[in-house]
């Protein structure tokens, strides 16, 4: 896999959900020949050196023969702000694809949970239509929290990639009232079957707590993370994270979520220590 | 004007061109490889190595600041053995020009790592890093201290046949003096500067925002700080001067070179733009050509200060 530096037409920057959550679609027929899902992008928010750092997305949609890539955003700070600015038509500066993917569970796997907190919907989607395609046979069921309905994104993006969507809502405007993981419990306690293999993107606090659940019950899991990025190609180190690998003489060691990453085996990440 | 001359000479080495990649910012030169051609480079400086591996600090270990970011990343290295083994060779088989970036805890160490690295082929100079901010033992504590920045470098000098950068700090009383201490102890070239110590802090949830609640700052925000530094020890020394900080575009690199340092190590802008090093290199040219310089090294230096009343 080659990494590219391309300048991306903008073909379209709209607003998804809401007022702060876009969905930004390039022309990158580079970067779009090589992306696979779980992979990511650093986009130059700005010509200028104020923002300094690109900022790290995942593909939210990736189409080879177009030659289209696609990522969600949502509104959070200077850099999405920038980025939220721009017109259909400019170009941006884009970095990608890095990192590494969702892998495919075993040929046999009966059962797959997608576990999705807000905005991290959208690595999910490309990863959920690639397990369609390559596992047509597994039970596929997703798992999607938000704070509220107002905050997810339309079913059209996902209805048809999976066979059953459970969704929760921590003020119960739809699905189950409460947080991703009250929601599993939920429905485990109820006698849903418990997955061969999970896969899972949204904020720390749930990955957390799924990554817990998930290794006592000893279900293998991909989790996606965000970190704070510096290059995205592995040279600068900022992104480190706790981590099961060995390192030298060192029993601490740390993963990085640009190059080793931003998707981890569960069991690769010292959850306790994020 | 067809070409220019961008060779320069520094002391025992020559190089093609003065752009080399600053320590820290170019990994191991392979992350770059499908977006710079590296042999084009004046240098490539590596990553920070340890004797020992280092496992670096806690994150997170950036943050974003004006127009540069803060880093304590805490020299995170596979240690010298795995770097000989692992990440060299791929840029000797490539015939890239390597500076190895040099750190130790004690004395003794950055001797060790330099004698391990001394009969390594492609390697052209170590660069001896008695500045980094970030960690709690050697770094900084070598290099704010005239006498313990010598003794670093002569420890090294007598271990290797190599020729040796001494990497300085900003943040010390006088830079010229510590520049001064090191080409007595026998410093082949001095680079100057390395990240300027910084904080930042979350007001919100009252913690630091670094792991290691300190680290340094570097990018485009430091650069006239790096100018005047350069400026300072380039009139302090006989040994060439490399000049670092915040350079980001071909006039930083050629306001250094203005002031006197004879090549420049290309940062931080690294990670905004992977392929600054090569657009700066080609920006020289093309000011040089522009400008009816057919050699670099006649525009090095060449800076008019008027005294006070020529004005």
């Amino acid at each position: 896999m080659k990494k590219h530096q391309e300048e991306a037409v903008i073909l379209d920057n709209i607003p998804i959900i809401g007022q702060d959550t876009y969905r930004l679609i390039l022309q990158a027929p580079m970067i779009a020949r090589e992306a696979r899902p779980g992979q990511f992008v650093m986009v130059r928010v700005d010509k200028s050196y104020d923002p300094f750092l690109r900022r790290p997305f995942s593909f939210f949609r990736i189409d080879k023969e177009e030659g289209i890539i696609e990522i969600g955003y949502k509104v959070v700070g200077r850099g999405t702000t920038l980025l939220s600015q721009k017109k259909r038509g400019q170009t941006v500066d884009l970095l990608g694809p890095l990192g590494n993917g969702f892998r495919l569970p075993p040929e046999d796997t009966s059962d797959i949970w997608v576990i999705a907190g807000g905005v991290g919907i959208t690595a999910l989607i490309p990863c959920l239509e690639d397990l369609r395609i390559k596992r047509p046979k597994a039970k596929r069921v997703l798992f999607y929290g938000v704070k509220t309905a107002s905050e997810l994104i339309p079913s059209s993006f996902f209805k048809s990639l999976c066979h059953e969507v459970l969704y929760s809502t921590d003020d119960g405007t739809m699905g189950f009232r409460g947080v991703i993981t009250e929601c599993i419990d939920y429905h485990v306690q109820k006698g849903e079957k418990l997955p061969s293999v999970i896969y899972a993107c949204g904020p720390l606090i749930m990955l957390k707590h799924i990554a817990r659940w998930a290794l006592a019950h000893s279900i293998p899991g991909q989790f996606c993370l965000e970190s704070i990025m510096g290059c995205g190609l592995g040279a600068c180190l900022g992104c480190a994270v706790p981590g099961n690998i060995r390192h030298g003489n060192s029993e601490k060691g740390y993963v990085h979520v640009c190059f080793e990453g931003p998707v981890f085996p569960v069991e690769n990440i010292r959850w306790d220590e994020l | 004007m067809k070409d220019v001359n961008l060779s320069v000479t520094l002391g025992p080495i020559k190089l093609k061109n003065p752009v080399m990649t600053a320590s820290g910012t170019f990994g191991y030169g392979r992350e770059f490889a499908d977006l710079v051609p590296l042999e084009e480079l004046g240098a490539v400086v590596v990553k920070g190595i340890s004797l020992k591996p280092r496992p670096g600090n806690p994150p997170p270990r950036i943050v974003e600041a004006c127009a540069g970011l803060i880093n304590s990343v805490g020299l995170e290295n596979p240690g010298v053995e795995v770097f000989v083994k692992d990440k060299l060779p791929y840029l000797q088989k490539r015939n890239v020009p390597v500076v190895v970036n040099i750190f130790g805890e004690s004395v003794e160490e950055y001797a060790e790592v330099a004698s391990i690295l001394d009969d390594q082929p492609g390697v052209i100079a170590l660069e001896i890093n008695i500045s980094c901010p970030n960690v709690e033992a050697g770094g900084m504590v070598f290099g704010s201290n005239s006498s313990t920045a010598g003794r670093v470098v002569e420890a090294v000098k007598r271990t290797t046949s190599k020729p040796i950068i001494t990497k300085l700090s900003p943040q010390v009383t006088s830079i010229a003096e510590i520049a001064q201490a090191v080409e007595q102890a026998g410093s082949d070239i001095v680079a100057c500067i390395n990240t300027i110590p910084a904080m930042a802090v979350d007001i919100y949830t009252r913690t630091p925002r670094l792991g290691n609640v300190i680290g340094g700052l570097s990018g485009p925000a430091i650069k006239p700080i790096a100018l005047k530094c350069v400026f300072d020890v380039v009139q302090a020394v006989d040994i060439p001067v490399i000049g670092i900080g915040g350079i980001a575009t071909a006039e930083d690199a050629l306001e250094f070179l203005l002031v006197g340092a004879k090549a420049v190590q290309v940062g931080s802008v690294n990670l905004t733009n992977p392929r600054a090093s090569i657009e700066i290199l080609e920006g020289i040219r093309n000011f040089l050509i522009e400008q009816g310089i057919s050699n670099v090294e006649d525009y090095i230096g060449t800076l008019k200060v008027l005294s006070h009343g020529e004005n």
